[in-house]
């Protein structure tokens, strides 16, 4: 009796744990509708940017209230990622206003279409050095999108298992509904919140010339869709939210926003520039910070502090010689009023390459310590420039930090004189 | 003759090597059965294995013919008792302690109840929280719980404690009336000698974790002036292994 | 069963004479009040309504099942085995006619009891206090169902507080070892979100799988046998434990 009360016991207690172990093992494999459609949308996002040749777009959002279209912008968008070529339209209707928007973009050259007149402008392209550069970059291989991730997965929590999946003919459609006693109470406080006073303040309401959420604001609901085709790619997603409120007159009102999402004509899509003949066009070239209009003299004034007062002591002048094809050489001295002697009278010239970097125009001089520096030139106002010396650039960021060789009051602004 | 208890090679030894060895012992019906031994000799933990507080390690003891281990529900319907002390829940009144006991046993009523906090004379307090007893009133309370369902059985472990000379004589009475008009069998631990010659009908001698010596009082009042001296002559006995 | 049932009436008595439960109560009561004042000022002053139509008991749930009633049940669960073991009062309950696997028993269906107690307490204050917020009449059968599912998670976590009090020596050490292992399951759940089907905490708050027009019930199924798996794991050893146990 008693060993067989032991026995039993101890039966189900391995009961238990198998029991345990098992379930929790399938639900572990099974995973959450949630989990694989993050998945299904890390594949496309790769696929699309690694494994396909082309394909189209297409996305539409509008906002609602009361069921009415406030505004609806619809993007089409080609791209073809083998050629690096890039086609958008876009067409935004606000309040009955059709504004359009077209542009072409390849490795040469940008087109705009102007609407008003049927006009194109097109930019002609400078030639980068870097072959690297994608037309559509994958968001998901950025390490903030992995602690974003991280932080989204514990914030939706048992959320998780709201999106159901359904497959047939090799299709999976995930669907999802919140509806508004799902939500977490923390995240209707916070898109609440945000909604009435960044997205829609009394301001901008206002301005839009609709209601102004005043109080009684909560989400509604948020459903979302998409399919998965046989490829394992998000062929289309659709996307909608809503939220209620009372406007200063107690009415309530829905606020509505739909995303959609197609992907479409994989492998299939042509991109085109359009046919520019016997059309209106405006040719540019995009490229060079500095042209002839540039070649000049620029100056500013050493300054001193005496006492209480500024004191003019001297003048720094720049000296643009010749820009050929964005190389831009020139010098630099300083000249200093009679009576008044420096410790070092900095005189040097200075040149440039064209595309050392995409970002800046680079300058090499040498100093009077005979080390070979670098600086930074660039436009500023109309006519003048900015020069600092002694500048540490990182070239990955788009960012530098200078020293000016240490002068003090060096002031980087240099006046155009015209004489 | 029917036996009350019988206790059967029982063995329980603790960690430090104290604890019980090879204890038989046989107790009808209707006796009153002193335990004596030093404090230390392992009295509380036979009492402790006998009522389950406590697994034996070896053996079995028997209670109106059921086994301790097997049939514990069967053994121990018919048992009261007192195991070291008295712990009552502190946060409830005396009555309400009483009602806890008595909600196993149908006939235990309110007049029950009354009846037995009457004869501990507790009875002015029953509505009284436990955490403002004495050490005597919670011990009246434990013989009030151990008699409530009017047991065939009742295994006290040192039931005299923390009485005054008054409850002593009373507890003495009422375990000789209750013996007498109810043929209760006691089973009673005790250093108190004098006390355990007054009221039981047998007595048994523990020390050092084995029984040296069961007989009847009138035998050993017989052959010694008194059970004192009987104790002693069979602890010195011992005492020389 | 009669036995089974008076040691149940016991517990219950034990534990309705307690001055904690009245206390434990009170701060329920109070919880529910206190969040609809903070529900109720944030819509007059800041316009955004934390809840949404009707779901104010919902929230209320959301957040004591994550506090107040694990803490609760905590007390009674170690009060009930631990706190009885130190001070001694046990004996007085092992050495009735009950035999110590019933004992057992009905000291989990007087646990289990008290769970059902706080959150009935709980959901009926809720519900009168959501019907002073909102004119909108609840959905009832939501509630009543999501505070069913409630009480299956609290429940198992009660079994791991019993196994706990029946391993400890004391009820402080139990109730702080207690406390620790719900903490630190919650933060391996965020630490860990892929072995989170393996922690019960997991799914304190798995009634809101029912609470959307899509029913998961695969996924609820799968739950409920992960939480019975762990039921039977802590009460087959915390009864093996309570059932060897010298006093």
């Amino acid at each position: 009796m008693k060993f067989s009360k032991k026995t039993a016991t101890l039966c189900a207690f391995a009961l238990g744990v198998t029991l345990l172990a098992a379930s929790a093992f399938a639900d572990t494999m099974l995973g959450s509708g949630f989990q694989s459609l993050k998945d299904s949308i890390k594949t496309t996002m790769s696929k699309l940017t690694n494994d396909v040749d082309n394909f189209s777009a297409n996305i539409i959002v509008s906002t609602k209230i009361d069921g009415q279209v406030i505004s609806e912008s619809t993007n089409d968008l080609k791209f073809d990622v083998t050629n690096k070529a890039k086609e958008t339209r876009e067409k935004i209707v606000k309040k009955g206003e059709i504004t359009e928007f077209y542009k072409y973009d390849n490795e040469n050259q940008i087109i705009y279409k102007n609407f008003e007149d049927d006009s194109y402008n097109v930019y002609e392209k400078r030639k980068y050095n870097n072959d690297n550069n994608k037309i559509v970059e994958n968001p998901f291989e950025e390490e903030q999108a992995k602690d974003a991730e991280k932080i989204l997965d514990a914030f939706v929590g048992s959320l998780q298992d709201v999106i159901e999946i359904e497959e047939s003919g090799g299709k999976k459609m995930y669907t999802g509904n919140l509806s508004e006693t799902q939500i977490p109470p923390l995240a209707n406080a916070i898109a609440s919140f945000v909604f009435k006073y960044s997205i829609l303040d009394e301001r901008n309401a206002d301005r839009l010339d609709i209601p102004y959420p005043k109080s009684n604001i909560y989400l509604l609901n948020a459903s979302g869709k998409a399919i998965e085709d046989e490829e394992g790619i998000v062929e289309s997603g659709i996307f909608t939210a809503s939220i209620s409120a009372q406007d200063s007159k107690g009415i309530e009102h829905i606020y509505s926003l739909d995303f959609s999402v197609d992907i479409k004509d994989i492998n299939n899509t042509v991109v085109v520039a359009p046919n520019l003949d016997g059309q209106k066009v405006t040719y540019n070239k995009e490229g060079y910070e500095f042209d002839n209009k540039y070649i000049g003299k620029y100056k500013n004034d050493i300054v001193k502090r005496e006492g209480n007062s500024f004191v003019k002591v001297g003048e720094r002048f720049i000296e643009i010689i010749s820009i050929e094809d964005g190389n831009v050489k020139g010098k630099y001295y300083e000249v200093y009023n009679e009576g008044y002697d420096a410790d070092n009278v900095r005189s040097f010239d200075f040149y440039s390459n064209y595309d050392e970097s995409i970002h800046f125009t680079i300058i090499h001089y040498t100093n009077d310590k005979s080390e070979n520096k670098t600086g930074i030139i660039h436009r500023t106002g109309t006519q003048n420039i900015n020069v600092s010396f002694n500048a540490i650039i990182d070239e990955e960021n788009g960012g530098y930090s200078y020293s000016n060789d240490d002068e003090e009051g060096f002031d980087n602004t240099f006046i155009r004189i015209f004489e | 003759m029917d036996k009350a208890i019988v206790i059967e090679n029982l063995s329980k030894m603790y960690k430090n090597n104290r604890g019980i060895q090879e204890i038989n012992l046989e107790i009808n019906k209707g006796e009153i059965f002193g335990f004596l031994g030093p404090n230390g000799a392992g009295k509380t933990t036979t009492m402790k294995v006998m009522v389950g507080l406590m697994k034996a390690d070896k053996g079995d003891v028997k209670i109106n013919g059921f086994s301790i281990i097997n049939n514990y529900e069967k053994a121990m319907n018919e048992v009261g008792c007192i195991i070291e002390n008295v712990n009552p829940f502190p946060y409830l009144t005396a009555y309400e302690n009483m009602q806890l006991c008595g909600r196993f046993k149908k006939e235990v009523n309110r007049i029950r109840i009354d009846e037995c906090l009457e004869i501990t004379r507790i009875i002015k307090y029953k509505n009284e929280k436990i955490k403002n007893y004495s050490l005597g009133m919670k011990q009246r309370l434990g013989i009030a719980m151990a008699i409530l369902s009017n047991p065939k059985i009742i295994i006290l472990d040192e039931p005299f404690n923390g009485l005054d000379v008054e409850g002593m004589v009373e507890m003495r009475e009422l375990i000789i009336c209750l013996s007498q008009k109810h043929k209760t069998t006691f089973f009673i631990s005790s250093h108190l000698i004098h006390d355990i010659e007054l009221t039981c009908d047998k007595v048994g001698i523990l020390y050092n974790g084995k029984l040296v010596g069961v007989d009847s009082t009138h035998n050993i009042l017989k052959n010694y002036s008194s059970l004192e001296n009987y104790y002693l002559s069979e602890v010195d006995l011992n005492a020389d292994y | 069963m009669q036995i089974i049932k008076s040691v149940f009436i016991n517990e219950i008595f034990k534990i309705s004479k307690k001055k904690k439960i009245t206390a434990a109560l009170i701060f329920s009561m109070l919880s529910v009040i206190i969040a609809a004042i903070v529900e109720y000022s944030l819509n007059n002053f800041a316009g955004i309504r934390v809840t949404g139509n009707s779901e104010f008991s919902i929230l209320i749930l959301t957040i004591l099942i994550y506090s107040l009633l694990p803490l609760f049940t905590t007390f009674i669960c170690v009060d009930m085995f631990a706190g009885e073991f130190a001070d001694h009062t046990i004996k007085f309950t092992l050495t009735g006619p009950a035999s110590r696997a019933k004992v057992f028993l009905g000291k989990i269906l007087a646990i289990a009891t008290f769970i059902i107690c706080n959150l009935i307490v709980v959901m009926i204050f809720s519900i009168v206090a959501s019907l002073f917020l909102n004119s909108n009449l609840p959905n009832f059968f939501k509630i009543l169902v999501s505070y069913f599912m409630a009480f299956l998670p609290i429940f198992i976590f009660a079994l791991a507080a019993v196994l706990i009090s029946n391993i400890t020596r004391g009820p402080t050490s139990a109730f702080m070892l207690s406390i620790f292992v719900f903490l630190v399951f919650i933060g391996l759940n965020l630490v860990f979100p892929q072995i989170r089907s393996f922690l019960f905490t997991s799914f304190f708050d798995w009634f809101r799988l029912i609470l959307g027009n899509y029913i998961n019930y695969s996924k609820i199924l799968r739950i409920f046998l992960i939480l019975l798996g762990y039921g039977i794991m802590f009460c087959a050893a915390g009864y093996y434990l309570f059932e060897k146990k010298d006093i």
